[in-house]
C-alpha cells in the first residue's frame, strides 16, 4: 500500500481537498485512483455532505449514490462509491440481546481451527484426527460445567436450549411415567417448555401451570400446595426472556429436594450472566443455550445430575453418544465455540454485570421519565440486561416501526409473528392495550453508552410524535378517565 | 522493573491501535475492556500473576490482529451511531489491512 499512500500524499499537496471521496477507493488499483485524483477538481462535491449527514435519525433509508460527480468515473469506481455510501452509518444499532447475541471474536478465533484443519469426528477412536477433536470437546465440556459448578460428566451437548428442554421434560416424564404422572410449571415459561408440556398432557400426564404475581415471580406457597405425591418434575425458568425477572431458585430447589421432586430450570437467559450453582440451588436439570452467551447458534447443553441420579429416556436413538442420552455426531467447531464463550462468561461475569447494570439504570431512568410508562417485572429480582417497558396511549407496532434504527422487540422472537399480545405480559396481569405497547430492550456486553443515549433520544421523539397524533392522548391530558367513556355503537 | 513496564506500555498501545480497525461493536468493547484490564493491572503485585497477565495480553493481541483482518474481509456495516467521517477511514483501513495478507 506504499504506492497508494505516496500517490495520496502527492494529491494532498497538489490539489485542494474538495471531497473525502477520493480517499475511499483503495481497491480499484492505483492507476485508476491516480487518474481519478487528478480529475477531482472538475467534479462538484455537493453530494458528499448530505451523504455524511445520512446518519441522522430522521432519514433512515440508505443514501442514493452521488450523481453530481461526473466524467472520469469508471463503472467500478461508481459502484464502489455507491457501496461505501450505502454502508456508511445506516445499519441499526442492536438492542435485542435476548433474541440472540453477536459472536464474540475470541470465540470465533477458537472455532476456526476446527473449521479448517482439525476436522475429525470426535467419536473416531482409532486415529489422531478423532483424538484431537475429542480432546477439544472434552475441554469445552469442562468449561461449560465450571460455570454452574457441575461435574463435566453431567453435561451433554445438544443443538440448543429447545432441544435440551424437550429432551429433559419428555425424557424424565416418560422414564418415570409408571409411578409419577404430575408435572408443575409456570405460565410464563418459554414456548418450547409450554409446548413440550402440552404434548405430555396429550400423552396422559397432569400438568399444573402456576400463576405468577404482578411482579412476575411465582408464590412459593402456590408451589408447596401444588406438589402431590405423584409429582415427578418442577420446571421454572431462571431468568425470563421477556421481562427479565429472576425466580427464587434457591427456595424452589429446597422445596423440591424436601419433596423428592426433580427441579428443572431453563437457564438459557441466565447461564453465564447470573451466578448459578447447581449444588447450592439444588438444581437437578438445566437447559443451556449457546447463542445467548456470545457463542455460536446451533449448540446448547443439558445439565443432568448424576448424584442423586436423574434418569431419562432419550429422545434421539442411535450410536449411544453422550452417555446414550443424545445420539449423533458432535460438532467440534460449535462445541469449542460454546466452551470458549462459557469460559469468557465465567471470567467476565462480574465486569459484564457491572457494565450492563450501569447502562440498564441509565436506560430505565431515561424511559420512566416519560409520563405514563411502567417497567414490567420485579424491579429488584431481575437481570438488568432485559428491560421491558410499557408505553401507554401509544400503539406498539407503530412505535417499533418508528424505531427502525434500533433493533428491538416487543415480546419474544418466538411469538412475535403472531398478532396476539405476549402471554407473559398477560400472565403478569397487564391489560391488552398495555401489553401491545410494550417494548423489550436488550443490553449486553457490547452495548455502549452512545447506543443507549441514541435509543433514549429516538424513543422520546417517537413517543412524542405518536402521542401528539392520538386523540385519546388529548382526552387523557384533559384528565378524562378513559374507562368511563361510553363508546357509542353504530 | 523498568523493562517490564515498557513491555506493558507497548502491549497496551498495540492492542488499542489494532482494535481501532474493528467494526463498532467489537471496537468499543475491546477499547473499553483493555483500558479497564490494564487499570486493574496497577493493583496486581504478585509477579506470577503479572506474567500470566502478559501472556494473556499477548495472546489477545494475536486474536485481535487475526480478527480485525477477518472482519475487514467480510460484511462491514456502519451503525447509525457511528461518526460517518471516521467510518470511511475505518473501511479504508480494514480493506488496506486485508490486502496486506
Amino acid at each position: 500500500m506504499s504506492r497508494f499512500s505516496k500517490l495520496l500524499s502527492l494529491s494532498q499537496r497538489a490539489l485542494p481537498r474538495k471531497s473525502p471521496s477520493h480517499l475511499s477507493r483503495p481497491w480499484t488499483g492505483c492507476c485508476a485512483a491516480s487518474s481519478r485524483l487528478f480529475s477531482s477538481t472538475a467534479s462538484p462535491s455537493s453530494q458528499e455532505p448530505s451523504i455524511l449527514k445520512s446518519s441522522s435519525p430522521a432519514s433512515s433509508t440508505a443514501a442514493a449514490p452521488a450523481t453530481g460527480t461526473t466524467t472520469m468515473e469508471t463503472p467500478t469506481v461508481a459502484r464502489a462509491k455507491a457501496a461505501l455510501e450505502a454502508i456508511s452509518g445506516t445499519h441499526p444499532i442492536y438492542m435485542d440481546f435476548q433474541a440472540t447475541s453477536p459472536l464474540d471474536y475470541r470465540v470465533l478465533d477458537s472455532m476456526l481451527p476446527y473449521l479448517t484443519g482439525v476436522y475429525g469426528n470426535p467419536h473416531s477412536r482409532t486415529h489422531e484426527y478423532g483424538w484431537e477433536a475429542e480432546k477439544a470437546v472434552e475441554g469445552a465440556r469442562e468449561e461449560v460445567a465450571a460455570v454452574i459448578k457441575a461435574d463435566p460428566r453431567e453435561i451433554i451437548f445438544t443443538s440448543g436450549a429447545t432441544e435440551s428442554n424437550n429432551t429433559i421434560l419428555k425424557g424424565v416424564a416418560r422414564f418415570y411415567q409408571n409411578r409419577k404422572k404430575h408435572i408443575i410449571s409456570v405460565q410464563t415459561e418459554h414456548k418450547c417448555v409450554l409446548d413440550s408440556l402440552r404434548t405430555l398432557q396429550e400423552e396422559g400426564f397432569d400438568v399444573t401451570f402456576l400463576p405468577v404475581q404482578t411482579n412476575g415471580l411465582i408464590s412459593l406457597d402456590d408451589l408447596k400446595k401444588a406438589i402431590r405425591p405423584d409429582t415427578v418434575l418442577v420446571s421454572v425458568m431462571a431468568v425470563n426472556n421477556e421481562i427479565g425477572v429472576i425466580q427464587p431458585l434457591e427456595e424452589i430447589g429446597k422445596i423440591c429436594r424436601a419433596n423428592k421432586v426433580f427441579f428443572h430450570t431453563d437457564g438459557a437467559q441466565g447461564f453465564g450472566k447470573i451466578p448459578l450453582d447447581v449444588d447450592r440451588m439444588n438444581i437437578d436439570l438445566m437447559s443451556i443455550s449457546g447463542h445467548k452467551i456470545y457463542g455460536p447458534k446451533g449448540v446448547g447443553a443439558a445439565f443432568i445430575r448424576r448424584r442423586p441420579r436423574v434418569r431419562l429416556s432419550p429422545l434421539l436413538s442411535g450410536g449411544g453418544q453422550e452417555r446414550g442420552l443424545r445420539s449423533g455426531t458432535l460438532a467440534p467447531p460449535l462445541i469449542v465455540g460454546f466452551g470458549t464463550a462459557a469460559r469468557l462468561c465465567r471470567e467476565e461475569m462480574a465486569y459484564d454485570h457491572e457494565h450492563i447494570s450501569k447502562l440498564s439504570k441509565r436506560l430505565i431512568d431515561g424511559l420512566l421519565a416519560i409520563p405514563y410508562t411502567s417497567l414490567n417485572g420485579d424491579p429488584k429480582s431481575r437481570f438488568p440486561g432485559c428491560v421491558n417497558i410499557s408505553f401507554s396511549y401509544v400503539e406498539g407496532e407503530s412505535l417499533l416501526m418508528g424505531l427502525k434504527n434500533i433493533a428491538l422487540s416487543s415480546g419474544s422472537a418466538c411469538t412475535s409473528a403472531s398478532l396476539e399480545p405476549s402471554y407473559v405480559l398477560r400472565a403478569i396481569g397487564q391489560n391488552d392495550e398495555d401489553a401491545h405497547s410494550s417494548i423489550r430492550f436488550g443490553i449486553g456486553r457490547y452495548t455502549t453508552e452512545a447506543e443507549v443515549d441514541y435509543a433514549l433520544a429516538n424513543v422520546h421523539n417517537q413517543i412524542d410524535f405518536l402521542r401528539n397524533l392520538s386523540p385519546l392522548w388529548d382526552l387523557v391530558q384533559e384528565g378524562v378517565d378513559l374507562s368511563t367513556i361510553e363508546w357509542s355503537s353504530h | 522493573m523498568a523493562s517490564n513496564r515498557q513491555t506493558f506500555v507497548h502491549l497496551y498501545r498495540d492492542l488499542m491501535k489494532t482494535a481501532k480497525i474493528f467494526p463498532y461493536t467489537y471496537r468499543e468493547y475491546t477499547l473499553r475492556r483493555t483500558r479497564d484490564k490494564f487499570k486493574e493491572l496497577k493493583n496486581v503485585t504478585d509477579p506470577s500473576l503479572v506474567h500470566e497477565f502478559e501472556q494473556e495480553a499477548r495472546h489477545l493481541l494475536g486474536v485481535v490482529q487475526r480478527q480485525t483482518t477477518l472482519n475487514g474481509m467480510y460484511n462491514k456495516r456502519n451503525l447509525v451511531v457511528e461518526n460517518t467521517d471516521n467510518a470511511e477511514v475505518n473501511v479504508k483501513k480494514s480493506f488496506e489491512n486485508a490486502s496486506q495478507l
